[in-house]
């Protein structure tokens, strides 16, 4: 029987690419990029099994023990914090955790700052640091429309290149941190499939090393 | 009567395992009140490390709470008694929030606790024994152990400053040898001493391999001491055959205030966190006002409830 390592990839734009660099490492599963509706990919030869799912839950069957290693965002492991290692920043899906805010807005410090976002623990700890006692408005999606509809005075998003910010009349305020996908591994699967966990990683930092 | 352990859950057929262990061991049982006064844990909170804890008045109006730890109990209860070793272990229950949506969870706890007048080879011993109970409750094991001398004494080689050591070790936590590199440039530490910083990475693995790896490095005393108590480890479990489940990995992290010596935490494969978690805590001690050795180990049972058959 094939002792399989399972990699859960991020549904989407990212993960295709992700998984590009994992064929140029050496695990190629041609069926992944095959028009098809699997969610369960593998190739037995190369003992890999790779499986789509939400961006956001990639962590989460990491370190339930359900994929050995999986590629999340560094946004989604700072505002998570979940209990695996985080072994190779993949240089990919690279952005920032901003705030923005209306060009018109200037903060008068008067009252509690309204923040609009998707990422509650990451902006509470940002705004802590500085002093500044805020109200987090928790938003699911289209965060940039908070403040043009008066819900927010700000928010706290990723921004990868500007245009959205810009096309709604907002702009940076602050950087927060900057965001890249980043392989991680789970606990348990390490301590039990080092090598090979290794061996892969070792592969992709190559790759990650050839292509910047 | 006999047992028919047929008709017993796997957390109690582990939990009977385990007694027996302990015993055979020479550990005596230790039974304990399922309360204790709040003030026990708000005082200790960091060796707790828990936020949340389940209190009530009891009748008089002092504030209780059913006990998130067993190891606070015994220690309030311990006194100095120059030359004496209390070797204990339990079977209780504990109560802790569940990590993720915070909701409180009744978790059987299993363990030892050696306190006292402590010697090299009782620390040995314990250590054999929680590589015992690891083999009692699945063959694919491993327990992975750190040295809190080693980490301190790499950190103070390295030059690193107090207001970046908590990032670092939380790095060191992640394996986060990227994140190590970047804290680096930010605190001015040179290539030579962020290389140093690295190796609490990529030293890992096999115990004698891990030491001679640990041994290359032109360390200062603390090293040199952590060094030479793993190579005591090494040798206490060779004759045993017991070091093949052993491994070296630092990111294995207890609050360094109170954890001074060897700390460990146990896998089985299948289960996606650890099992067993333990270590030498007289800096706790030391701050009850004790002057005594300890070491302890925690068993998780609840845990193998997710292992497969």
């Amino acid at each position: 029987m094939t002792d399989f390592i399972r990699v859960a990839l991020p549904k989407g734009r990212l993960g295709e690419k992700v998984y590009t660099m994992f064929d140029k490492a050496g695990y190629p599963c041609p069926e992944l990029m095959e028009d098809n509706r699997k969610l369960v990919l593998e190739n037995a030869e190369k003992g890999i099994r790779y499986f789509w799912v939400k961006p956001s839950d990639v962590a989460v069957y990491v370190q339930r023990g359900a994929a050995d290693l999986g590629v999340a965002g560094s946004d989604v492991l700072v505002e998570n914090a979940p209990d695996v290692y985080e072994l190779l920043d993949l240089k990919v899906g690279i952005c920032q955790m901003v705030v923005a805010a209306p060009v018109t807005w200037e903060d008068t410090g008067i009252r509690a700052l309204r923040v609009a976002c998707k990422y509650p623990r990451i902006a509470a700890r940002y705004f802590e640091e500085k002093g500044r006692d805020i109200d987090i408005i928790m938003l699911n999606g289209s965060v940039e429309i908070a403040p043009l509809l008066g819900l927010s005075d700000v928010i706290v998003d990723i921004v990868e290149t500007g245009k959205t910010l810009k096309e709604n009349g907002l702009h940076v305020v602050e950087n927060i941190l900057p965001i890249s996908a980043r392989l991680i591994a789970g606990k348990t699967s390490y301590q039990f499939r080092h090598e090979r966990i290794l061996e892969m990683c070792a592969s992709l930092k190559a790759v990650v090393e050839g292509q910047t | 009567m006999e047992i028919d352990e047929k008709l017993l859950t796997r957390e109690e057929k582990a939990d009977l395992k385990l007694r027996r262990l302990f015993e055979q061991a020479g550990f005596r049982r230790y039974a304990m009140s399922r309360f204790e006064p709040y003030d026990l844990y708000v005082e200790n909170k960091d060796f707790v490390g828990l936020d949340r804890i389940i209190t009530f008045s009891d009748i008089g109006g002092k504030l209780m709470a059913l006990k998130p730890d067993v190891t606070m109990s015994i220690l309030r209860r311990v006194s100095d008694v120059p030359g004496s070793l209390m070797k204990v272990y339990y079977n209780e229950n504990v109560y802790r929030a569940r990590p993720g949506d915070g909701a409180f969870r009744e978790i059987m706890q299993s363990g030892v606790e050696c306190i006292g007048d402590l010697g090299p080879s009782d620390i040995y011993d314990v250590i054999l024994l929680a590589v015992r109970a690891l083999d009692a409750l699945h063959q694919d094991n491993v327990l992975t152990l750190s040295h809190s001398l080693f980490v301190a004494g790499l950190l103070n080689l390295a030059g690193v400053p107090a207001a970046m050591e908590n990032k670092l070790l939380h790095l060191v936590r992640d394996k986060n040898a990227d994140g190590i590199k970047k804290l680096c440039r930010g605190f001015g530490i040179n290539e030579q001493g962020c290389a140093l910083l690295l190796q609490l990475i990529g030293i890992y693995g096999p115990l004698e391999e891990s030491i001679i790896k640990m041994s290359a490095i032109q360390g200062n005393a603390m090293m040199r001491d952590a060094v030479k108590d793993l190579a005591g480890v090494n040798a206490a479990l060779l004759p045993f055959g017991a070091q093949q489940h052993v491994r070296v990995d630092f990111s294995i992290m207890n609050n360094m205030q109170y954890y001074d010596g060897i700390v460990f935490k146990g896998y089985l494969n299948g289960l996606p966190g650890g099992v067993l978690s333990g270590g030498q805590y007289s800096g706790m001690l030391q701050k009850m006002g004790h002057s005594m050795g300890a070491i302890g180990f925690a068993v998780y049972l609840n845990e193998l409830e997710y292992l497969n058959d």
